[in-house]
């Protein structure tokens, strides 16, 4: 343990931020699809690399920036989550064990079938602004913002607006809003809650289609990539409080920086464990989180 | 009915633990595992003068390498490499007169896929020999496999300190020195620079991985010694691919040399991490990654210039066969001379140590064959080879530095071909 | 019938102690003592899972705990892993009474993802404490003293006896008060402790024996493989591969584990062979395990259980044919609230 000079913890504590935003989009749709149907979506991590993967594809086959091809992205996750949900997620549906278990088996399929698509090779989309930095002195201290991370958390903030916009202006919104207050009553309601939970997944997967995107600039990637960022979704959902949207966020931020800060104070060789541990004590001591709602796990 | 049932199951256990302890008794009589029990089938009398009283069939050697995985760049050079090198020695009338045949296997860089690999190649498919993977990290556990069958390995790419340091003889690493003593060259190099260039500070940031910590491990002794000081060392995990807390951190502290223990994909990932923080090392030096000539440029661009590293080999180097190797290669698998990677070289090595080692014996016999490999000088596409009691190579690795659209040998001493550059460019 | 049931088990122990004179090449050793590792874990995980309902995907921690405990001891101390194991087994097992202490707070989903990273801490330690665990390039272990022909003989045997003692112990379990407790509070915990069951106390129990199994094996494995790293000890997929198999053979049964084990460890090696790299192996377990979770929950036995039932009792009689075979343990049933309703 050592405590780095301010120039690098500001720095770090910058990216970390930055780096926050991005997995707050990561973990949005987590936390959705948990506060809809309280089930814990472990091929999210699998998906996000689905999409990095084919953000990658667009980019290398057809030259299209990874901005630009989340137009053809979010669309195919989203018919691909609701699909997955109606027709596979559902059969499982009294039973969150059951769900966890095939959810984390999706994420096994999806692994062996990105690898053997795209072998090992780690991935990631180079543009020409890839290596390019915002550079802001600020006093005596010079921070440096790499254009795709600073790119990652406006593409965040700008899904996360339109995921509260559908949320709180529609009627499909105000749906889920429904069911995540309460299922059965909800139903009673004349909630078709089955066309909810479908369309509840593909906007997750959707998101995560968006921060795919992000990713691949980012970060490097191959098919066995999915079990880290799980990982950290989890605890960020579980921080922030599962089913909580704005507790996403605000874990999301808090875990990117803990994890940047920890990273020079410890070292990054040890420093995912605080995501772990962050995941580990939450859950047992403060299961609801920050944000959440004190829900009687069944 | 049932508690009759567990009685029987109690006596069973009884009984079959006394079967384990037994066999294990008669067992243990015979001496320690690194005796060479040479496999039985094949028999010991070929003769030594002109081949073939009964037609011999093809000498058949195994091989368990990582084509899928982290390592799966210079796995397939290896494997790529002993095909060259199995096409070539079949041309030109095989050993002692019998073609090679060549089993290989993909372990996907997993250790525990890699052992088993190995136990099936020796104990059901029978081969004749076996040759190593790619990587330390492959080499340590499946060196054991082959020591327990009394087999000789003979391996391209494991040169950490812990591949020779567990007690086992049958281990012949294939490249001209030890891991440890890879970046000599670069040390010397270094040391032997003018006041005005000589780095007086260096960091060195490398993966968790026996190979790259033995070369660290010799560069940093090399230089502290010589009192350059170490800022920054640190350790990360294999697969990481985000380098940017590290890279603040050593961007805050500007060391003038940097020093990487990396495969390929780290050296791009902490190049570019170093970009984004605005690091200019005034030298760098990766352990691998400059060396693979293609990937490296696509995966970095402009931002080669002027790194450093270690190399065994270069594909216009005057050596044994290395010719027929460069040639054999792009028949068979097309490209540029200048794209072939290290490994395959490497692996065309074992190639060679291994014939010539089969020759002098005379027949096909594990345990002959390690004791002959212990003694002899080998000529070799990296040059002549010769290996101490643990295995190791005695010779010297060469310096390369990239310049323009490839790299260039620059050293040691007459071996060098070009000038080497310091300060590096910016990257 | 009679003569089957009586004469099965004995036939299929000798033919477990005849499999490595039968089939001589040490590959049908390696599978055979594989079938046996991973059926003793199975069998110890379904105490928790199946009997009680508390479904860890992190079991694979004791696993690694159990190898590299093991493997230091024996480095370092020069004790023979096939002796030390079942003590240092014991020593996991308090770890894991400790644990579960802590996480037994939380049930459901809760519980799992808590398992999960209870594995990852583990991990990520063992990747760091460089200097006992060598980190990421592993640690090695003297190899076996006998030689090459038994080579992988000693293991199987030694295995086949543990899983006997694992069987022994879930049967133990099954028919004593404490199993009744165990799956009184898979059922509903809340009435469980109402009846007076210590559920807190039961759930514990259950988890630290759950996990003494796993960690002898893991010890074992130890010193079958010479060589163990953090990436492979603390390996998910272990604790997915004993999850899967409980779950076809039949969670809940005392069996099902067994028969899983049989089941899946050939078929993934004629898979991984067959596809040759393991990514499509990947898949296909993946694809697998979304099938036996849709289609068969409750596992293979409890099925056919079913189907024998189906086919000897009338429908009407259903309800009690279902009680008698709950009695005997050989179905994980508890009624879905359809069938309680159709039934009133």
């Amino acid at each position: 343990m050592h405590l780095p000079s301010w120039n690098v913890l500001i720095q770090v504590a910058v990216i970390g931020i930055l780096t926050g935003g991005v997995y707050a989009l990561m973990a949005t749709g987590l936390t959705l699809i948990f506060g809809v149907m309280r089930v814990i979506n472990i091929a999210h991590g699998a998906f996000l690399i689905l999409s990095a993967y084919i953000s990658y594809w667009m980019f290398t086959a057809y030259g299209l920036d990874p901005f630009l091809s989340v137009i053809v992205s979010v669309p195919l996750l989203f018919v691909i989550g609701l699909i997955f949900q109606r027709y596979v997620l559902s059969r499982v549906q009294g039973d969150p064990g059951l769900g966890v278990l095939l959810t984390f088996a999706m994420a096994l399929t999806l692994e062996g079938l990105m690898g053997s698509l795209w072998e090992s090779t780690g991935r990631s989309v180079r543009t020409a602004y890839t290596s390019n930095v915002f550079v802001i002195e600020l006093s005596d201290i010079t921070l440096r913002l790499p254009w795709v991370r600073v790119g990652g958390l406006v593409a965040a903030v700008i899904a996360l607006l339109s995921i509260f916009l559908i949320l709180s202006r529609t009627n499909l919104g105000r749906a889920i809003r429904a069911t995540i207050q309460n299922r059965s009553a909800a139903q009673l309601m004349g909630v078709n809650v089955e066309r909810v939970q479908a369309m509840t997944f593909g906007i997750s997967l959707g998101t995560v289609a968006a921060g795919g995107a992000m990713f691949s600039l980012i970060w490097t990637f191959n098919s066995g990539s999915h079990e880290e960022w799980i990982s950290k979704m989890l605890s960020i959902i579980v921080l922030g409080g599962m089913g909580s949207l704005p507790g996403a966020f605000l874990a999301a931020i808090i875990m990117g920086l803990a994890e940047s800060v920890a990273a020079v104070v410890m070292s990054s060789y040890l420093s995912p464990i605080v995501f772990y541990l962050i995941l580990f004590i939450t859950l047992i001591f403060r299961p609801q989180g920050l944000l959440g709602v004190k829900v009687r796990e069944e | 009915m049932k508690s009759n049932f567990w009685k029987l199951m109690i006596s069973i256990v009884l009984v079959s633990l006394l079967i384990t302890a037994c066999g294990g008794q008669a067992a243990t009589e015979a001496p320690a595992p690194v005796e060479p029990a040479a496999p039985a089938e094949e028999p010991a009398e070929e003769p030594t003068e002109a081949p073939m009283e009964e037609p011999a069939g093809p000498i058949t050697i195994g091989a368990s390498l990582p084509l899928t995985g982290r390592m799966s760049e210079p796995g397939t050079a290896a494997k790529q490499g002993y095909e060259v090198w199995a096409a070539f020695v079949n041309a030109n009338g095989g050993i002692l007169g019998r073609q090679v045949e060549l089993t290989i296997i993909d372990n996907a860089s997993d250790q525990d896929t890699a052992v088993a690999d190995y136990e099936k190649l020796i104990t059901v498919d029978e081969v004749d020999f076996v040759v190593g993977p790619f990587s330390s990290f492959l080499v340590i556990p499946t060196s054991e496999v082959a020591a327990r069958y009394g087999y000789a390995f003979v391996e391209p790419a494991g040169g950490a300190p812990d591949v020779f340091n567990r007690g086992l003889t049958n281990i012949f690493f294939a490249q001209p020195a030890p891991g440890d003593e890879q970046a000599i060259p670069f040390t010397d190099f270094v040391i032997a620079l003018p006041d005005d260039t000589r780095p007086t500070t260096f960091a060195v940031v490398s993966q968790d991985d026996p190979f790259t910590i033995g070369v660290m491990d010799g560069v940093k002794d090399a230089l502290t010694a010589a009192g350059i000081e170490l800022v920054f060392d640190e350790i990360y995990a294999p697969e990481t691919t985000d380098f940017s807390a590290i890279a603040i951190q050593v961007a805050d502290l500007d060391p003038d040399l940097i020093v990487g223990g990396t495969q390929l994909e780290d050296t791009i990932g902490q190049i570019r991490a170093y970009q984004d923080a605005g690091y200019q090392p005034r030298l760098a030096f990766f352990t691998t990654g400059p060396s693979l000539p293609g990937p490296f440029r696509e995966g970095v661009g402009e931002a080669t210039e002027g790194v450093f590293a270690a190399i065994s080999w270069f594909p216009e180097a005057e050596e044994y066969q290395n010719a027929d190797m460069v040639a054999g290669y792009l028949e068979m698998f097309g490209g540029e001379m200048g794209d072939i990677p290290e490994d395959v070289a490497n692996a065309f090595t074992v190639g060679q140590v291994l014939q010539q080692g089969v020759e002098a014996v005379g027949s096909v016999d594990n345990a002959a064959l390690i004791e002959e490999l212990h003694q002899g000088t080998y000529q070799t596409v990296v040059g002549p080879l010769s290996f101490n009691e643990l295995g190791q190579p005695q010779g010297t690795f060469m310096l390369l530095q990239w310049q323009g659209d490839t790299f260039a040998i620059v050293g040691p001493g007459e071996r060098a071909r070009a000038e080497p550059i310091v300060p590096k460019p910016s990257w | 019938m009679d003569n089957l049931r009586r004469w099965w088990k004995p036939t299929a122990l000798l033919i477990l102690l005849a499999y490595p004179w039968i089939f001589r090449a040490p590959y049908y050793h390696v599978l055979g003592f594989n079938v046996m590792l991973f059926a003793t874990m199975a069998t110890s995980w379904n105490i928790m899972g199946g009997y009680t309902g508390y479904k860890s995907l992190g079991h694979s921690a004791f696993y690694g705990l159990g190898a590299y405990f093991v493997a230091i001891a024996a480095n370092q101390l020069g004790w023979n892993p096939l002796v030390s194991a079942p003590f240092l087994a014991l020593i996991v097992a308090l770890v894991a009474v400790i644990l579960g202490w802590i996480m037994l707070r939380t049930s459901g989903s809760a519980f799992v993802i808590s398992t999960i990273a209870m594995l990852l801490i583990f991990r990520l330690t063992a990747l760091n404490l460089r200097e006992i665990t060598k980190g990421a390039p592993g640690l090695s272990q003297p190899l076996p003293p006998w030689t090459p022909e038994f080579s992988r003989m000693p293991f199987y045997y030694y295995m086949v006896v543990w899983l006997i003692i694992a069987l022994f112990v879930s049967w133990y379990i099954r028919r004593s008060r404490f199993g009744l407790g165990l799956v009184a509070i898979r059922d509903d915990e809340g009435k469980a402790e109402m009846v007076g069951v210590n559920t807190t106390l039961y759930k514990i129990l259950a988890f630290g024996v759950s996990a003494y199994f796993v960690a002898l094996c893991g010890g074992v494995w130890s010193y079958f493989t010479s060589h163990i790293s953090p990436v492979f000890a603390f390996d998910i997929i272990v604790g997915v591969d004993m999850i899967l198999m409980t779950m076809l053979g039949g969670l809940g049964t005392l069996w099902g584990p067994v028969l899983g084990a049989f089941i899946l460890i050939p078929t993934s090696d004629l898979i991984l062979f067959t596809f040759g790299s393991s990514t499509i192996y990947l898949a296909i377990i993946g694809v697998l395990m979304m099938v036996v979770i849709i289609f068969l929950p409750k596992g293979i036995l409890p099925t056919i259980q079913q189907w024998i039932q189906d086919r000897r009792a009338p429908r009407a009689a259903h309800q009690g044919a279902l009680s008698m075979a709950e009695m005997h343990g050989l179905t994980d049933d508890s009624p879905s609230v359809e069938e309680e309703i159709r039934h009133d």
